[in-house]
């Protein structure tokens, strides 16, 4: 379980986070929302440890992160985290197989029978020695996916996934996340500021001037 | 992967891989044949510095009442080939007996006492123990006399230009000593007090003066181990250990001694304004040699810092999701510097070969010959690429390590 508690983040020219407090389940799929500026992306930063918060604490199953040093940090994310980015950020001079087999590389060691089959299971197994800029938008956001679960990661963060891609591209996405998640069962935290896609969760945070506004959960 | 990532550096970064590519090369080049240098250094400016004169003179050891005698000692030249028994004998590379004694000439029927002087011109000294010969004579320890003539041979002799000068003498003239005539081959310029002697060989001026075997004292020019504060300790004071270290390193003092244990009745003592010239000359050239490999090395590595300070900072982004991705130190670092290392390994490659002709240039030009331990230019190049890498990537990479990903990524910085 995820445990956040009054949370702040202060940067020079804005408060982002104003005093956050949450609990995230494990398994669960829980959705932010909320308008530009109101926090959202730096409170996924800071449970995604890429950011240190001004005050408060973020702890994984009892383990304080925030006050973890930088390589700490980086050995925590490898091992619990999957980063999903609204720009799917893929290094452009390396195939699809190759950016998966990256996050491998600085987890333990490269596996490309592994790699592929990660990119078999986002429906990519014909794109695998395809650089970025010969995917399509889609494509790289399922490559992203791919890179994003190939250490098995116990929580998944998801910045604005589908905030490039059209609705038929946003639809495949949610269904293939959906479907690992169904599947393998691992927390999925994911920032919008689309309705649609955040409806596709079981619980919806409303963030709005760095507080949370609201806290719905639905029940399928 | 990994070769990708060399490519695409090699490919994209090409102002970059050209800066790193030639200050590698230049300061691999520089430093290895700097290097290479200061290994024979040593060696080559000790023969150079070998013109500055013997440094080690042997003469009778005279004790006590003796020398209220007034009487004239010799050393033995049956003596000398011993020289080349002691345990620095390879460092003896020039040896010169000298006869010194008065001779009554007679010049067109007048009468004259001269200063004589006999020794060996070119002498091949057998060595006890080997089959070959040393080669040597005066010129091997006083390679400034010059003489204008040919050198003598039996009943012949050199005037001092001085002497020469002053009885209006020239090549081909003669003088009488006792009932032998001998005639002038040449006139003998050393700028020194052997310009108002008479000098012939040392056999002959053995015969004249009825001292078959003697000599009056004997110059050898020996390459030594500059000295140092250890050298200069007293041996009757020092520990066996001490001793035994100052035995076995070829100090002059310690040369001396041991020309002293072989040729009997003997003083050896050091030409101290020689031998410490010599030693302060090395230490100044080795200095300056070390210091300015020093400076290319910080020159090159700064090149390359701020070549890859330039590549990194376009690198931000990758750097980031790479951090994002859980990437450590360690592992970032390989990724970002295999490419640079390709760079630099082919350079140190370029600087390998550069440094081969400048070696040459600069043995040919300075010592006469080329520098011997060329292949030792290659590992130091690799070497040095190696450290020149390592030194200019620090600060780019400290700089890259410490990037913010959420920063970074959300294109803040």
């Amino acid at each position: 379980m995820i445990k956040v508690r009054g949370l702040k983040k202060v940067y020079p020219s804005a408060v982002a986070l104003r005093g956050v407090d949450m609990d995230i389940q494990d398994n669960e799929w829980l959705s932010i929302m909320g308008p530009s500026g109101s926090g959202k992306s730096t409170l996924l930063n800071i449970l995604g440890g890429l950011d240190y918060p001004t005050e408060g604490s973020v702890s994984y199953d009892g383990k304080e992160i925030t006050t973890m040093k930088e390589d700490e940090l980086a050995v925590f994310r490898r091992e619990n985290i999957g980063f999903i980015f609204q720009q799917s950020y893929l290094i452009p001079y390396l195939t699809a197989l190759e950016n998966v087999m990256l996050a491998q590389y600085f987890h333990s060691i490269v596996d490309e029978k592994e790699a592929a089959e990660a990119l078999k299971r986002v429906g990519l197994s014909h794109r695998l020695h395809h650089r970025p800029s010969e995917l399509s938008g889609g494509e790289q956001q399922r490559v992203c996916i791919a890179r994003a679960l190939i250490n098995s990661p116990k929580v998944l963060l998801a910045d604005e996934p589908t905030g490039n891609l059209d609705r038929e591209n946003t639809r495949v996405i949610l269904e293939l996340l959906g479907e690992l998640h169904s599947n393998e069962g691992f927390t999925i935290v994911l920032v919008t500021h689309d309705p649609y896609v955040a409806g596709w969760g079981k619980r919806l945070l409303t963030m709005e001037d760095g507080r949370i506004i609201k806290d719905e959960s639905f029940h399928s | 992967m990994f070769f990708r990532v060399i490519i695409n550096f090699l490919r994209k970064e090409k102002k970059a891989v050209t800066v790193i590519f030639f200050s590698t090369v230049a300061g691999t080049a520089v430093i290895a044949t700097m290097l290479s240098l200061s290994f024979e250094i040593e060696d080559k400016v000790k023969r150079e510095l070998r013109s500055f004169g013997a440094n080690i003179i042997v003469e009778p050891e005279v004790k006590g009442l003796m020398s209220l005698a007034g009487q004239p000692h010799y050393l033995m030249e049956s003596d000398i080939p011993r020289v080349k028994t002691i345990f620095w004998r390879h460092n003896i590379i020039g040896i010169a007996p000298f006869l010194e004694a008065t001779l009554d000439g007679n010049i067109n029927g007048k009468a004259y006492k001269f200063n004589g002087l006999g020794t060996w011109f070119d002498k091949e000294l057998p060595v006890p123990g080997e089959k070959g010969f040393m080669k040597t004579g005066v010129f091997t320890v006083v390679s400034w006399w010059y003489v204008d003539g040919r050198l003598p041979l039996k009943r012949e002799c050199l005037f001092g230009s001085a002497l020469a000068g002053r009885l209006g003498l020239k090549i081909g003239d003669t003088v009488t000593f006792g009932k032998e005539v001998f005639t002038i081959t040449g006139i003998l310029s050393t700028g020194s007090r052997e310009d108002d002697f008479i000098v012939m060989s040392l056999e002959e001026m053995q015969r004249i003066k009825g001292l078959a075997g003697r000599v009056s004292y004997i110059w050898i020019s020996a390459l030594t181990t500059p000295m140092d504060e250890f050298a200069y300790k007293d041996p009757s004071k020092m520990t066996p250990a001490e001793y035994e270290k100052w035995y076995c390193t070829g100090y002059v003092t310690s040369i001396a001694k041991q020309i002293e244990e072989v040729i009997r009745g003997s003083s050896a003592r050091p030409v101290w304004r020689v031998a410490e010239a010599e030693g302060n000359i090395l230490r100044k050239l080795k200095l300056a040699v070390y210091l300015l490999s020093l400076i290319t090395l910080l020159a090159s590595a700064m090149g390359l810092s701020a070549a890859l300070m330039s590549s990194f900072l376009k690198r931000s982004r990758e750097i980031g999701l790479m951090k994002a991705l859980g990437g450590g130190g360690l592992k970032i670092s390989l990724l970002l510097l295999s490419g640079v290392a390709a760079v630099t390994v082919l350079a140190s490659l370029g600087g390998f070969l550069l440094s081969l002709f400048l070696s040459d240039i600069i043995g040919k030009e300075v010592f006469g010959t080329g520098l011997e331990n060329r292949v030792l230019l290659l590992p130091i190049a690799l070497l040095i690429g190696i450290f020149m890498t390592i030194a200019g990537a620090f600060l780019p990479l400290r700089r890259s390590l410490s990037l913010k990903p959420a920063i970074v990524l959300k294109g803040m910085e």
